[in-house]
């Protein structure tokens, strides 16, 4: 674990430097004593010559005796002139070798001849030969030093090792923290969370318990963190956290999965209703005002709950099991719990169909659109038309804009089919002009999506120049509520839009809001009276249509009154002033042929 | 068989009387060789390097043949020249080989190295036999005053140094 068979890597290297060093230490230590005992040679072949000459053997023992002190001479021998021995010295150490070494060729003793002379008479030659105990000796020293040394540098090697690897070791345990905490609220994030919920449905499923997730979704985080800042959200955040760790079980888990979603496992779960109840106490909880950099939140959140393995067996299963259960949450107001029940999942999946089938449909140029004409309730000509969406579908039939319309505001498709249908609008406004010599005037709804875009009145613009109707002749119709949702936005489009020559109505008049301050500074032209207040004409409802159309013309606005489908409605706005109608008592929503038909039909008589 | 044993005993006798005769032959040899050896290691105050070594000895010394035999050869650049001592025309002696008892001759003394076999009267050296080996004795005084100078070597071979 602790390297090794690096550490036998690095021994075996050492091993291989140690030889390669001693080697080079013998062939210097060799060299040294062949040096040496050279230089003693000559030293002997000086001083012994005249003992030769003068046959001297006395003086030249005594001579070579005075070489006992050299610690490598083993023996000295001068051989004189006919190569009899002459006078000869020896230490005794040459014998005294242990045999081991002396049979190793590697420190036999070493000798070195050289030849004696005077005045270039050759006398002799002296021979001396050097115990290699030394030799052996400083090899056995350095080599203990070399391993001594190497013992020390892989022992220090595999200290350093072992502290680098334990350094690691808490580095990739630190990663690893990281890469499974939510650095903000330090719970769990989405990974973690995953795993955790992996692993109690693995648990559980094999005993046949139950398992509950809630997914949480806080229905203000946006608003606080484009308001206050993200600081500020980040406040928010920790503190939810701090709500669901109170309010959830001690054994269920929290975690983090999203900017504003959190998800809290609820396992073991015996009865399924208890998961609701856990729900409820986190909404009841969070519902309590929290102070974020000086403002008062109260932090709602949307919970969608689902239960394994009542209503999912896989995980994946589960966790889209109980983002339908979110969603449907969302969609009943908010801060509330939904269970999860398998028409909301058919629900998702026919919004997920729709989605599929419109972006299909449209680009393949199967949405259509019809008119419904809108009349002067004075002269009953015909002065304008609503432009209306219709779906064909092939399998289902017509398909209810009412059910299209919020799948396509939800993926966004809006702002497509919303450019396809101003242009087409625009496209056979000119087109009946073209063929009927008349101009009408062409209203078409846009969307709070269209209206967020911030192309929008480029695409207005463009469209406008390139089918050639005239600006005053379009009339694009907004609601109440997306008007109220980003109010200076909107007021600024509504600016830009009437500067083009554009005209605007308010549609739905009386549903919503219906500020008068607001009234007072959009510029538009038109009110729509709405058709559920026309329907209750002329029995009821008289108070409210006649205040609107009393408030419009107090405005300078005309009104247009919408879903008209009996005389006496007919009668009675006239009689209260509205300016416009619209509805099945004067023509249903026609197609642009029909419309043509009738256009040239109407104008025959008036004519 | 007394005449075997006598005839036995002349002929050793003969045969000890032979090897003692040359024993002695080699002796005088190898003082001449010593005398040889010592012209090594002596430096003359003249210093010239080129003239004959002059080696001076009467015939009729014992030590006569084995100098002799030296002649020609070289020591240190000068070539052994052995002449008569009482010859009228030696003009000098850079050796002069003494016996024992001789006298030394009339001969200017400086650069000559009185060399006697045998201890007697004054000598720079005097060769002695010692145990039946040749040694030798130094008088670096004698040596000086006739302005001779020994090897070192010389000197730590010697028996006595005066």
């Amino acid at each position: 674990m602790l390297g090794v068979g690096q550490l036998l890597a690095a021994a075996a290297a050492l091993g291989v430097a140690c030889c390669i060093l001693l080697a080079y230490q013998f062939v210097a230590l060799r060299r040294s004593l062949t040096d040496d005992l050279a230089v003693q040679a000559a030293i002997i072949a000086d001083n012994v010559s005249a003992t030769l000459m003068f046959h001297d053997q006395d003086a030249a023992h005594e001579m070579l005796r005075s070489f006992r002190h050299s610690s490598f001479l083993a023996a000295a021998t001068v051989y004189d002139r006919q190569d009899v021995e002459f006078a000869a010295y020896r230490n005794g150490a040459v014998e005294e070798t242990p045999s081991l070494l002396r049979d190793w060729t590697l420190f036999t003793p070493l000798s070195v001849a050289r030849p004696i002379r005077y005045r270039g008479m050759a006398l002799g030659r002296v021979v001396l030969t050097a115990d290699t105990v030394g030799i052996r000796n400083g090899l056995l020293r350095y080599g203990a030093l070399l391993a001594l040394a190497s013992l020390g540098a892989l022992v220090t090697t595999s200290l350093l090792t072992r502290r680098t690897k334990a350094r690691m070791r808490r580095a990739e345990s630190q990663l690893k923290h990281l890469a499974y905490t939510d650095t903000v609220t330090s719970l769990p994030n989405r990974r973690c969370t995953y795993e955790a919920l992996e692993l109690e449905l693995a648990m559980h499923g094999e005993t046949g318990g139950r398992v509950g997730l809630l997914l949480i979704d806080l229905d203000n985080f946006k608003v606080v963190n484009d308001t206050a800042g993200h600081a500020a959200g980040d406040r928010l955040l920790r503190q939810v956290a701090n709500v669901l760790r109170a309010t959830a079980r001690p054994s269920d888990r929290i975690g983090r999965i999203g900017g504003d979603e959190f998800a809290v496992i609820v396992a073991p779960l015996d009865d399924p209703a208890e998961l609701e109840r856990v729900g409820q106490r986190i909404v009841a909880g969070l519902r309590q005002p929290l102070q974020v950099e000086g403002l008062e939140v109260i932090p709602t959140a949307s919970i969608g709950a689902c239960v394994f393995p009542d209503d999912a067996h896989t995980m994946s299963e589960l966790l889209s099991n109980a983002d339908a259960a979110l969603y449907h949450a969302k969609a009943n107001g908010r801060d509330t719990v939904a269970v999860f029940e398998r028409e909301m999942i058919l629900a998702t999946q026919r919004r997920a169909r729709l989605d599929r089938d419109l972006r299909r449909h449209l680009e393949a140029g199967l949405l259509e659109l019809c008119y419904q004409p809108q009349y002067a309730c004075g002269s009953r000509k015909m002065v304008g038309v609503e432009a209306l969406l219709r779906w064909p579908h092939p399998d289902q039939g017509y398909i209810s804009p009412a059910e299209f319309i919020p799948v396509a505001e939800e993926t966004g498709l809006i702002v497509d089919i919303g450019k396809w249908v101003l242009e087409r609008a625009c496209l056979d406004a000119v087109a009946l002009y073209r063929q009927t010599g008349t101009w009408l005037s062409m209203a078409v709804n846009v969307s709070a999506r269209q209206l967020r875009d911030k192309d929008f009145i480029r695409i207005v613009e463009h469209t406008l120049a390139t089918t050639g109707l005239p600006p005053d002749r379009l009339e694009l119709e907004l609601t109440e509520s997306m008007l109220m949702e980003d109010l200076d936005g909107a007021v600024e489009f509504m600016h830009n839009v009437r500067a083009l020559g554009v005209r605007l109505s308010i549609d739905d008049f009386g549903t919503g809001y219906s500020s008068l301050a607001y009234l007072q500074t959009f510029p538009i032209n038109h009110l729509k009276i709405d058709r559920s207040f026309v329907r209750l004409l002329p029995t009821s409802g008289t108070t409210i249509a006649g205040a609107v159309i009393g408030l419009a013309h107090g405005f300078n606005l005309t009104v247009v009154a919408e879903g008209v489908e009996e005389p006496e409605q007919f009668e009675w706005l006239r009689q209260a002033g509205c300016d416009y109608v619209q509805g099945y008592l004067l023509a249903r929503p026609l197609p642009l042929a029909a419309l043509r038909a009738r256009m040239l039909e109407e104008r025959v008589p008036a004519a | 068989m007394v005449r075997v044993l006598s005839v036995l005993a002349i002929v050793s006798s003969l045969a000890l009387a032979a090897s003692a005769c040359r024993a002695q032959v080699e002796g005088m040899d190898l003082k001449a060789a010593y005398i040889f050896n010592f012209a090594m290691f002596t430096t003359w105050p003249d210093g010239n390097a080129k003239a004959p070594l002059v080696v001076c000895a009467s015939p009729d010394n014992p030590l006569w043949p084995g100098l002799h035999a030296l002649n020609g050869k070289v020591v240190n650049g000068r070539p052994w020249t052995v002449t008569e001592l009482a010859h009228p025309k030696t003009p000098h002696c850079d050796i002069a080989v003494l016996a024992r008892t001789a006298q030394q001759p009339a001969l200017p003394a400086t650069g000559m190295l009185v060399v006697r076999d045998g201890a007697g009267s004054k000598a720079a050296i005097t060769l002695v036999e010692d145990d039946e080996h040749i040694r030798f004795d130094i008088d670096t005084q004698e040596a000086a005053r006739n302005g001779l100078r020994f090897s070192s070597h010389l000197l730590r071979l010697a028996r006595n140094v005066l």
